[in-house]
This record gives structure tokens, C-alpha cells and sequence, in this order.
């Protein structure tokens, strides 16, 4: 399958939350942070940060959750889209959700990342190359890749196995 | 409401636990833009005549810039502007920490803040209310556990937090107050803060900032991304290396501050510059909205000082704490800048308040009984380390003198001390000798809050030589006091109405573009032309300018300390170099003359009338 995957790497993320106010503005055409579907949390003294948002599982528990069938998954990007038309603002999602994607936006509806229909205002904005919109085949492929450089950098040939260095 | 305003001040009274709310006013904020411009106005109407800084009297005023909260790069700068307890003139200190755009989103262009609380408060903000706290649990403690302490009491881990250390509440006149990890360093806001008894002010806002012309904006965003970040070689230092790059520039040029500025140049460099900063770097970080990112996140993990981690050392830091004290080492330096930041001290009047301390104690001309048994030599970095603590608490008698910062200091110790103080007007000087570029002497002489490099920056012209006036380059003979006032005006102008506006002094140095953005903003038709922009600079240096004559400013403040006229550096490129006094009278002379100030730095009433303040200042025109 070649849909695309939105991938966040921490160590890239600068906390600067150009994500979230491109979110925002995308969404309601004004700046602010109250209707972003993506959260970024700062822990400022340790220079950590964290984007949190939807990762469109699968299977989903907000699908499951809802009652009237109003969460279904869009075949062409793969993302979990909200119908509206047939939302009654139930909040069930909210609750399903274990990652608290799912919120409630200012005027009063849940919302949540639909992917910006594959083309995401979040990865646009981002200069830092935190956020990326990667084809699903590649995930993790630099991680990957950087835990292989360590791992060769550390040892010779012999001593590599598949899940790591050889003890000793 | 024009964009890029929320259109509300905040009048907060701590002794009456009361406030009020007020519109903004619109004449201030198209006159004088945003930030420090607006505040001063303010300060002009509230603050009377003659305040004790650190009375309950005094103001402290946190205010925001049109350009925060949208989303301009690099724009989430915003002052707090008080009268400074350590010069006794204006004071406005800048961070780009996340409280300014969050106050915008909470509904409020900028708090005014008077009175004392009796016992420890701590202001919470939220969406246009404001509820006064307790901060009795909180005082005393550091400012990242302030921080954290706050958040979780409040259940939110989104509120931005202002706080002080236990520097601000033991009043140390160069105390800070930190914005989420970045810090409002100079002139002693910390100190203020902590006169009122308010330990903190919790931010969270869910409102909305809009701009006027969303299409301009998102046309003018869209250029100064390109062309003043991403493709612009004179950016590249802050996204590559950070603020502390510079010391490879000054360094050369000989003019990094080494041993309380007896030299230009420091052989240690190497060990605390920016290729050792990236050694132990372990994260990027950024101020909200910037794509520039600045910050290094360093964490030390061999030596004496392993397991320090902290967000630093930017140039200033590295430069006063570093070089200004003989520490060449990367680990201490880390170490003191961890401890100036989480007990509250600005790095920067710190490193000369400790710099000078140790020249008195190497010349003998304190005991080692006044030092506590502390060998005071440079590069002691042990005896610094315990003496930076002891001044946040204040805990002996020369720490609690030190606290007072080098001018009250050295009137205390007397004895001659107050040859090797390095000051104006009592803030103690930033990384830039100006015996290695005159212009800078003048710079930091008439700077509106003393001794500091954000009003200007003429070394870079100086040092490369060339300078564009208008379209024109005109050559600039780096040893000559010829040209030097022009360029320190127009600078002065540019930084002025930028930080009003809001954008950060490491990114887009083009009027035209930054007037554009004002433009795109607000929708103040004068700002689409540069003269309209350049002249608001220039109404925003004056109106300061009258602030500070209306506290008895005079030309007789504006002067250098006598190190830098009379002290030739010792070694490097710049050796037995000084800045002669009667090139400085010269430059002085000629600044008054291009600003239309008297020969007492005066601003005249046709001065004021031509960059068109408005009434309301010129009765404040006493002279």
C-alpha cells in the first residue's frame, strides 16, 4: 500500500510549535493554538519536546467507539476522517481514544487530524525536519539507519547480530 | 480592531488584589507600534516622576508585539519594561520565552502591574480573567521547579510560566525573570518582580490573534523566510551554531571581554567556543514561531561538572562568565550558566560583577577576610560557582555587596575600586570592548537602558568595514571616530521599531520588509513605506529619550567607564589599543547634532514635533 504516514522525531523538535499554529490557521483561518488537532508539550530545562496527535490506527478505537457510524477511514490516504453529517457530538471518540487525539474545537464539535487530505499544513511548517509525511514502506527506515551507524561504528563484523552486539 | 492587537490592557493592583480592564489605545499603538514603544508611552501617563524602583510605586509592565502570536518567523519577542532598580533609568528586557504570545491568546496586549502584595502572590492568567494566589509554597524555590510546581497545581501542562528566583526575591539588583526557560536578563526586572512579592504569572489563552491584509502577510511571511532566514548567509550563525558563533568574530577582532576587560582576546577561547559548544550539544531548541532555532541544550558528561544539562551558553554568557573570568572550560561555564539561570541572575552583569571582584582581589585591593577565604583568581571556577550562590541568597558580606552590582558596589568598598568598574550608568557591560570598535563605545553610552548592545550594533560595519547608507555602501575606516554617529542613529532606529514590533534581532535586518510585515499586520497604512518604519524607530528613541530626561538624565550620563579611555589592552590584535576620549566626545557630539538633541542629549520640541509623538508627551517637556 503507498499511503503516507506522518512521522514526528523528537530529537529534530526544536519546541518552536510552528506545527500547531499552522494547524490552527489551516483549520479556522485565524492564529491561535485552542483549535489544533496536534499538541506539542515542552519541557523547557531538558530540552525535551513532544507533538502529540492522531496516528489513524487500525484497527481504530474511535471507529469503534462511535454509535452512529460517523468515524470511517478514507481508502485513498488511509487517515480517519470524521463525518460531520452524521456526528451527534457524542464525545464517545474522545473517550475511546487512547492517545487523546480527539477534542473538542471552539465551536463546541470534535475534531481531529484528517491529514489535511494528504497534504499536511503541520509538515509544511515545519522547519526543522521533526514532522515528516513519509510513504508508509519507509517508516522508520531512519531510525533504522541511524542504529545501524552506531552499531557499526561500535563494533567489528564479528561481533553484529541481528538485534545487536554480541555479549563479550 | 486593527490585526495584530487583542485591544485590552490589564491593570493589575497586587496591594488591593483588584484589576481592571481597559482598551488599548490606538493612537499608542499606531504611533509607537507595539512592545517597548507602547509601554513607554504608558510608563510616560502611570509612572510618576522620580520613583524608587523597587517601591511599591514602581510599574512592571509585561507587554506584546503586533507580530507575536501570528505567524511571522522568528517574532515571539516581547519586553517587560519597568524602571530598572540597577541604573534607576528605562528599562526594557526582551526574551522570546512562550509567556508573550500565550498573553496574546489570553486576551491581553500587555498587563500593567503596580503595588505590593503583602504575602507572596502568584498571578494566574486565563482568557481574559485574572486570579491572584498564593505563593507561599513557591517562594524560595528555583525557577525551573517554580515552573513545574505551578503547572502541576494548576492541572495544565500547557500554562507558560513568568517567574523569578530566589535572586528576585532577595532583590538582587540584576535578578531576572525567566519566560519558560528563556530569560528577560538585564537591568534587574527580577529585582522588581520580587519588591511586589509576585513570584510568578501563569499564562493559557485560547483566543485568536488576526492579522489585517492576510494575504500581504502571508506574501511578506513567505519572503522574509527566504530571504532573511533560509537564504541568507549573515542568518546561517544562528541556525548552524547559535549566538555563541560571535565570539569567533570578536575573538579575532580582539574584542571579547578577558579578565574583567583588561584584554580582547582570549587564548582559552577555543575550549568555550561554538565547535566546543557543539561537542556537547545534545538538542536544537527554539522560541516559539522561529525557524531559526538558536538554542543549544548542552549537556556536560566528563570532568568535575558531569551531568550539568542547560540551555546555553549563549555568546554573552560564554563571553562574561568565560573569558571575562579566565574559565576556559566548557564544563564550569555550562555549570555557571545553569546556576545564573535557575537561581535568577543576568549572566551578563554577573560575569561583571564577578569579573571586577576578582581584579579588586588580584590587585589586593580586597582580603581574602573580605572574600570570605575565597581565592578569587581567574579561572577559579570553584570559588565562582560558590559565590554565585552566595550572591542569589545574598549569604555573605561581600555577596550581599556584590548583589547591588559594580556602580553601588564599588561606592561601597570605595578605595579606589571604582577605576576597574566596567559600567554605564550601572549596567555593567556586554561582550563587546569597545576599544576594538569605537562606534560600540558610543552604542553602549547612549543606549536607552544603559550599557547594552541591543540598540545598536556598529562593530559588524566597523569590523567588515562597509556599511549601507540608504543604497549606497560608504566606506567606514574602522580606526577613526568619522561616520561612526550615523550608523549607531540608524540602527538605533531599526531596532527600536523591530523590537516594537516584535521580531527577534537575529533575524531580517531590511526596513522595507520589516515595515511591510508592520504593514501586513496591522494595516497602518505608513508602515508600506521605510521612511514610515525608519521614522517610528526614531519617534520610539525619542519618547524614550524623554523618559529617561524626565528622570535626570543628562549628557554627563552618557559616558564610558574609564577602563575603556585610559586602559590599553594588554595583548592580541588589539594591544595598547583605547578609545581616546575626544573621539568619543566627537562621535557624542555629532549623534546629539543628527538627533536633534541640545548638547545636554536633550531632545528639542521641534525634535519631537518633526518624528510626531503626540501631545500627550510634550507635556512632559519640562527643559
Amino acid at each position: 500500500m503507498s499511503y503516507y504516514v506522518l512521522e514526528f522525531d523528537s530529537g529534530k523538535c526544536t519546541g518552536c510549535e510552528r506545527c500547531v499554529l499552522a494547524c490552527n490557521y489551516i483549520k479556522t483561518g485565524y492564529y491561535g493554538t485552542r483549535d489544533s488537532r496536534l499538541r506539542v508539550f515542552a519541557w523547557r530545562d531538558t530540552g525535551d519536546f513532544i507533538v502529540t496527535g492522531c496516528y489513524h490506527c487500525d484497527p481504530a478505537p474511535c471507529m469503534e467507539a462511535c454509535g452512529v457510524d460517523a468515524i470511517y477511514r478514507d481508502p485513498k490516504t488511509n487517515s480517519v476522517l470524521i463525518d460531520y453529517r452524521k456526528c451527534i457530538n457524542c464525545k464517545a471518540c474522545v473517550y475511546a481514544c487512547p492517545y487523546g487525539a480527539i477534542t473538542l474545537g471552539s465551536d463546541g464539535k470534535v475534531i481531529k487530524c484528517d491529514l489535511c487530505a494528504g497534504d499536511p499544513a503541520c509538515v509544511k511548517a515545519c522547519d526543522y525536519g521533526a514532522l515528516r509525511f513519509i510513504r508508509a514502506d519507509k517508516v522508520g527506515i531512519d531510525f533504522a539507519y541511524q542504529y545501524a551507524i552506531s552499531l557499526k561504528s561500535r563494533t567489528d563484523i564479528s561481533k553484529r547480530t541481528w538485534s545487536g552486539v554480541r555479549p563479550g | 480592531m486593527p490585526g495584530g492587537y487583542v485591544g485590552r490592557i490589564a491593570f493589575i493592583d497586587l496591594s488591593k488584589q483588584k484589576y481592571h480592564i481597559e482598551p488599548l489605545n490606538m493612537t499608542y499603538a499606531r504611533l509607537y507600534i507595539g512592545g517597548k514603544g507602547i509601554a513607554a508611552r504608558y510608563l510616560l501617563d502611570y509612572l510618576p516622576r522620580g520613583v524608587d524602583p523597587l517601591s511599591p510605586d514602581n510599574l512592571l509592565v509585561v507587554m506584546t508585539c503586533p507580530a507575536n502570536g501570528t505567524a511571522a518567523p522568528a517574532s515571539p519577542k516581547y519586553p517587560i519594561v519597568t524602571k530598572s532598580p540597577l541604573t534607576g533609568y528605562w528599562l526594557d528586557t526582551h526574551s522570546g520565552g512562550a509567556v508573550g504570545v500565550e498573553l496574546k491568546y489570553a486576551g491581553f496586549d500587555g498587563v500593567i502591574i503596580s503595588g505590593k502584595a503583602d504575602k507572596p502572590l502568584y498571578l494566574y492568567i486565563e482568557d481574559g480573567k485574572i486570579e491572584f494566589r498564593r505563593a507561599n509554597h513557591l517562594w524560595g524555590l528555583r525557577i525551573s521547579d517554580t515552573r513545574r510546581a505551578i503547572k502541576e497545581e494548576l492541572g495544565d501542562p500547557q500554562v507558560k510560566v513568568l517567574s523569578i528566583g530566589p535572586a528576585g526575591e532577595k532583590l538582587v539588583k540584576y535578578a531576572i525573570i525567566d519566560s519558560e526557560g528563556r530569560q528577560h536578563g538585564r537591568g534587574g526586572a527580577g529585582a522588581v518582580m520580587g519588591s511586589k512579592n509576585l513570584k510568578a504569572i501563569a499564562v493559557r489563552g485560547s483566543g485568536r490573534v488576526e492579522v489585517a491584509l492576510p494575504r500581504e502577510f502571508e506574501n511578506i511571511v513567505e519572503e522574509m523566510e527566504e530571504k532573511d532566514i533560509f537564504k541568507n548567509p549573515e542568518a546561517e550563525f544562528g541556525i548552524k551554531w547559535g549566538s555563541i558563533s560571535l565570539g569567533w568574530f570578536t575573538n579575532e577582532a580582539g574584542a571579547l571581554p578577558t579578565r574583567n576587560f583588561q584584554t580582547g582576546s582570549f587564548e582559552l577561547w577555543s575550549g568555550i567556543d561554538a565547535l566546543a559548544v557543539a561537542r556537547v550539544r545534545v538538542k536544537r531548541a527554539a522560541c516559539r514561531q522561529c525557524p531559526i532555532g538558536c538554542h543549544n541544550v548542552i549537556l556536560i558528561t566528563s570532568g568535575k561538572y558531569a551531568g550539568t544539562l542547560t540551555e546555553g551558553p549563549e555568546y554573552e554568557t560564554a563571553s562574561l562568565l568565560g573569558s571575562n573570568l579566565g574559565i576556559g572550560d566548557i564544563g564550569a561555564l555550562a555549570k555557571l550558566n545553569y546556576l545564573a539561570d535557575e537561581l535568577g541572575l543576568d549572566t551578563i552583569s554577573l560575569g561583571g560583577v564577578l569579573g571586577w571582584a576578582t581584579e579588586l582581589y588580584e590587585r589586593g585591593i580586597i582580603s581574602i577576610e573580605e572574600t570570605g577565604g575565597l581565592d578569587l583568581r581567574f579561572g577559579n571556577d570553584e570559588a565562582y560557582v560558590v559565590l554565585t550562590e552566595a550572591i542569589a541568597y545574598r549569604k555573605t558580606p561581600l555577596a550581599d555587596i556584590l548583589a547591588e552590582g559594580t556602580r553601588r558596589a564599588c561606592e561601597r568598598i570605595g578605595r579606589d575600586s571604582c577605576r576597574y568598574a566596567v559600567h554605564v550608568k550601572g549596567l555593567e557591560l556586554p561582550a563587546y570592548d569597545p576599544r576594538a570598535a569605537p562606534a560600540m563605545g558610543l552604542s553602549y553610552a547612549v543606549a536607552d537602558r544603559g550599557g547594552d548592545h541591543l540598540r545598536s550594533w556598529p562593530i559588524g560595519p566597523e569590523v567588515l568595514g562597509r556599511y549601507w547608507l540608504g543604497a549606497k555602501p560608504i566606506a567606514i575606516e574602522r580606526w577613526s571616530p568619522d561616520n561612526k554617529a550615523i550608523i549607531v542613529v540608524q540602527q538605533e532606529h531599526q531596532y527600536a521599531a523591530k523590537f516594537a514590533a516584535g521580531v527577534c534581532d537575529f533575524c531580517c535586518w531590511d526596513n522595507e520588509r520589516l515595515g511591510l510585515l508592520i504593514y501586513a499586520v496591522t494595516g497602518f497604512e505608513e508602515y508600506k513605506d521605510v521612511k514610515g518604519f525608519e521614522l517610528a524607530g526614531e519617534r520610539i528613541v525619542n519618547l524614550i529619550r524623554v523618559f529617561n530626561v524626565r528622570e535626570g538624565m543628562t549628557a554627563r550620563d552618557d559616558i564610558l567607564p574609564p577602563r575603556i579611555h585610559e586602559d590599553p589592552h594588554v595583548s592580541g590584535p588589539t594591544k595598547n589599543r583605547v578609545l581616546p576620549r575626544e573621539w568619543f566626545e566627537k562621535m557624542k557630539r555629532e549623534y546629539y547634532e543628527i538627533r536633534g538633541w541640545d548638547t545636554e542629549g536633550r531632545p528639542t520640541i521641534d525634535t519631537l514635533k518633526r518624528v510626531g509623538v503626540d501631545e500627550g508627551v510634550l507635556k512632559h517637556v519640562t527643559w
